[in-house]
């Protein structure tokens, strides 16, 4: 029974024979696809399981501590507990009961809640940073309700001593997207704490150490397995500054309540001794990661408490600009014994009248006479017989209207006027006028209070100026070998006119003149006092507002004749320099003090009593 | 008595013991792949009852061996109406898991896929009524009674639904007319067909299929998403290297990156653990275990016996074929299970019945 299958038996063996070369094709097909991921790959995807099942968990280093000139502790380093979370084990409803708990601003919570969904797979999420006592308890007490939170405990910043120089330190705070553009912070990782302002900005590489991290494995839930690595985290190295915090407290104490700064140099080498800027703010409140809504209270506040105003804001210089306008009439052999001024309270210069503060007037005076009482009209004369181009010369010899070099980031150099700029700048000749009103240092002149300290020292020293600086020479080639201290900047000045100009200022707080309230009976001090005016005269009177008061300045050094310290006090709306030639007599005299016996000033403040080795 | 000593069927002597070996090493194979992919997961019991199930496989594969596959034929009518009223009863009664009716419960906690064995019923009515194909120049009257039988079973594994189980039914029917003379107008015909119907076709896939074929397509695209699984294989995959990273030390397996790696992306699983070293060992079995049952086919003494052998190889080549590509990221996403390796008792029974009537093909292969 040959049937028809049998007939066809030879196509139907071809078509099997073909059926297996389609088998033999699938089959190569397949293993070229599996070579194609399994060998073509290479380790990409080895690298993407790891990626996949190993997390990391950054670890901080404790940053370096920052200690004053007496290595007493600035800004130390403490614990912090931190709530975590991981991002899959947390739900909505339940991340906004623990936020409540926890007291969480409704914009944080919207932000981790932003965090939660956007990550594909589970990662921690940092409720809370540094708890307090009351949260922790909280997380204690409810422990039952969320057993999914993890705390965690790390180094955190920590500002002592009732937060002493925090302009000058800085603080520390999470690395934001632009910071994390700036080249110094190249190696910082988003959401890293780094310093954000101040020295702990400035030295934030030598302080802030390295971090380590943690990695573990988790499963595709988020479920930790196993710590498979740990990589230490590098301390950070400590920093001593020029700073006296005993010093900086003082100054601060005198500034509380008013707006201001005050500056004190060591003139001989341009160490800091104490910036002190008001009102402050508390540092501590950045460590913790600021909330937003605290942030713009204080960027917003019209008292400006962020801006260090030592260097970052500038004043007219009003009369504490004298001893270099007199200095160049010095110098330029106008300003001798013969050279005197009369007077009446005023004086008329190309048809504008200018006044004297002294509306009586001070009747004929010489050059130690006009500085002592500060005689606007000797020195109107003084500069329309100058003209601007030696005034400007001088101010800018003294290192006016640039910045010192402190080593602290966004310096402002201020302002110095000259005839080119006036005629660039603003299209019109210089007028004869306006040489008057720079000479009492009015006009669009403007200076930090460093700027000031800084300037006067120099000539104090007999026209060598130092760099200021917040670290010394030693620390810094500690920080960098390579390192090397910056020449100071030299001027010749004849020593007979320099003498002139301290008798000057010696009897401006000795002599009977205005800045007799910096007079100390252990030590000579030689100073300027300065009224700036912010508004006209008329309308100051007439709007009666507290912010058009003027600003008071004094600026002063001891011992007159081997200077090794020089202060600037900027008071704003201060009225009557006064109050300013006070506080640097207060800080002159702690100082001396401090000078005489530096153990029993010491040992006799209650700084010094916490210790610098607390941390 | 010599003759009809002749022509009894020797089990021993004419079993295809190489195909059996190859099944063997590849459920082994699949079965040591679940025990890892299973480790201290909520699946862990897989193993324990996929080892019952290939133990019964391979009573099963004996049985239908010893069994003469011409009485199974005559009781393949039977078979259509008993499995065409489960489908039926599956989609009246059976709860919905992911919205799709599959499984019958059978008590005690064991489910049963009806579509999987209706596999192995259509492959015998297409064995039983697909004569014609064999035979003389394909004519209409070929296609009945098989393709209604065929289309009645398709349709309501369609309507469970699950579109990929029923399209994996339809290599009976191509192997079938791969194997008839075809005039070649047909040919036109059919390519006309589908140019019209593709597009139509497209319209009516359900959201979640399109997202599949979407999600091959640009797997990046959706990480959480279907692509994700993809994903996840092709990491799976490709940190398998050469070598693997070795048994229950995959990461993506162990860590459960991987998804469904006891079940559909088993091949994955092993790919990661073994490497490409051990999908070429399991690619080579499957590639032997086609070879030896065209090998049946071609010495089977009619056409039945042909048309089940070849049945069962075009249903394990695109089985293969599909899976394979889906885990090496050639092919979309499709809930097709890996013949013998993928977990899951219904298919592991039907495919190892299947090739024990492959083996009472190939035992009678001398016999009227």
């Amino acid at each position: 029974m040959r049937s028809a299958f049998q007939g066809r038996r030879v196509a139907l063996e071809a078509r099997i024979v073909q059926f297996r070369l389609l088998s033999a094709c699938v089959f190569v097909a397949l293993l070229f696809a599996f070579w194609d991921i399994q060998i073509g790959g290479d380790d990409r995807y080895r690298a993407r399981a790891l990626d996949n099942s190993i997390r990391e968990r950054a670890t901080s280093a404790a940053r370096g501590v920052i200690h004053d000139r007496y290595r007493r502790a600035i800004a130390g380093s403490g614990l912090k507990m931190s709530a975590l979370v991981e991002s899959q084990d947390i739900t909505a409803t339940g991340l906004r009961a623990i936020a409540a708990g926890l007291k969480l601003d409704d914009e944080h919570v919207q932000g981790l809640l932003g965090d939660a969904s956007e990550l594909a797979v589970s990662r921690h999420l940092v409720l809370k940073e540094d708890l307090g006592p009351a949260d922790l308890a909280y997380l204690r007490a409810h422990r039952a309700e969320f057993p999914e939170i993890r705390l965690a405990e790390d180094p955190r910043r920590q500002y002592g001593h009732g937060q002493v120089a925090v302009h000058a330190a800085g603080y520390v705070g999470r690395a934001s997207r632009e910071d994390l553009n700036d080249r110094e912070f190249l190696l910082v990782d988003f959401g890293a704490d780094i310093g954000k302002t101040g020295i702990e900005r400035q030295y934030n590489s030598w302080l802030s150490g390295r971090d380590g991290s943690l990695q573990f494995l988790v499963d595709s839930r988020g479920s930790t397995l196993d710590t498979v690595g740990i990589v230490e985290p590098v301390p950070g190295r400590d920093v001593s500054l020029t700073i006296d915090v005993a010093l900086q407290a003082l100054a601060e104490l005198g500034l509380e309540g008013r707006k201001g700064a005050a500056v004190a140099l060591d003139p001989r080498n341009g160490d800091v001794l104490a910036m002190a800027s008001s009102p402050a703010f508390d540092p501590n409140r950045f460590v913790s990661g600021i909330s937003a809504r605290e942030w713009r209270t204080l960027n917003a506040d019209p008292d400006t408490p962020l801006l260090n105003r030592a260097i970052h804001g500038t004043w007219a210089m009003a009369s504490v600009f004298k001893p270099i306008v007199g200095l160049a009439g010095l110098e330029a052999g106008i300003v001798g014994p013969s050279f005197t001024a009369n007077c009446a309270g005023g004086l008329s210069v190309g048809g504008d009248y200018f006044g004297c503060w002294q509306r009586d007037g001070h009747g004929t005076v010489d050059f130690l006479r006009a500085m002592a009482v500060s005689c606007d009209v000797f020195f109107y004369h003084l500069g329309l017989a100058l003209g601007i181009e030696p005034i400007t010369r001088y101010a800018r010899m003294a290192g006016l209207g640039a910045r010192t070099g402190v080593d602290l980031p966004n310096e402002v150099p201020g302002m110095v006027p000259s005839e080119h700029w006036k005629v660039r700048r603003r299209l019109q000749p210089w007028r004869p006028g306006e040489t008057a009103v720079v000479s009492i240092g009015q006009g669009p002149m403007s200076v930090t209070p460093l700027q000031v300290a800084h300037a006067i020292g120099g000539l104090a020293m007999g026209g060598v100026w130092h760099r200021p600086r917040l670290v010394s020479e030693q620390q810094r080639r500690l920080m960098d070998p390579d390192w090397r201290p910056p020449a100071p900047r030299v001027r010749a000045i004849a020593p007979e006119h320099l003498s002139t100009l301290r008798r000057a200022m010696w009897a401006v707080v000795n002599g009977g003149g205005t800045g007799g309230a910096a007079r100390l009976a252990e030590i000579e001090v030689c100073g300027k006092t300065g009224t700036a005016q912010r508004v006209s005269n008329a309308l100051r009177l007439r709007s009666g507002r507290a912010d058009f008061e003027d600003d008071a300045w004094f600026v002063g050094f001891a011992p007159c004749e081997a200077p090794r310290i020089v202060v600037a006090v900027l008071i704003e709306n201060g009225q009557s320099s006064r109050l300013a030639a006070e506080m640097a007599r207060a800080i002159l005299e702690f100082w001396q003090r401090g000078q005489a016996s530096p153990g029993g000033r010491l040992a006799g403040t209650t700084l010094a009593s916490s210790g610098g080795d607390q941390w | 008595m010599v003759g009809a000593r002749r022509v009894r069927p020797r089990f021993w002597a004419n079993s295809d013991w190489v195909l059996a070996a190859a099944m063997l090493a590849i459920a082994l194979l699949g079965l040591l792949q679940v025990y890892s992919a299973t480790l201290h997961s909520e699946h862990e019991g897989a193993f324990a009852r996929q080892g019952a199930w290939l133990m019964a496989g391979i009573v099963t594969f004996a049985a239908m061996s010893a069994a003469d596959y011409r009485s199974l034929l005559r009781l393949s009518p039977a078979l259509w109406a008993i499995v065409t009223l489960l489908l039926v009863s599956v989609l009246l009664f059976a709860e919905p898991v992911n919205g799709s009716r599959r499984w019958l419960r059978l008590g005690s906690g064991l489910h049963f896929q009806v579509s999987e064995f209706a596999k192995l019923v259509l492959l015998l009515v297409v064995a039983r009524f697909g004569k014609a194909f064999t035979t003389g120049t394909l004519h209409v009257r070929a296609f009945f009674p098989v393709v209604p039988l065929f289309l009645a079973v398709f349709v309501l594994v369609v309507l469970q639904p699950d579109l990929s189980t029923s399209l994996s039914m339809l290599p009976l029917l191509a192997v079938a007319l791969f194997l008839s003379k075809i005039p070649k107008r047909y040919f036109a015909v059919t390519g006309l067909a589908v140019l019209l119907l593709a597009p139509l076709a497209w319209s009516t896939l359900k959201p979640y299929q399109k997202d599949r074929i979407v999600g091959f397509l640009s797997p990046t695209d959706q990480p959480l998403g279907i692509g994700y699984q993809i994903l996840q294989s092709r990491i799976a995959v490709g940190a398998g290297g050469l070598w693997g990273q070795g048994f229950a030390q995959g990461s993506q397996t162990q860590l459960r990156f991987l998804p469904t790696a006891h079940t559909d992306f088993v091949l994955a699983s092993l790919a990661e653990e073994r490497g490409f070293a051990g999908v070429t060992v399991v690619l080579s079995l499957y590639l032997l275990l086609l070879v030896r049952i065209t090998e049946t086919a071609r010495t089977a003494r009619n056409p039945e016996g042909m048309l089940l052998a070849m049945g069962v190889a075009a249903l394990l080549l695109f089985h293969v074929l599909v899976n394979g590509g889906m885990v090496a990221n050639k092919l979309p996403v499709t809930g097709l299970p890996l013949p013998l390796m993928s977990y899951g008792g219904s298919s592991l029974l039907t495919t190892m019945a299947m090739l024990g009537v492959v083996n009472s093909v190939r035992i009678r292969r001398f016999v009227n």
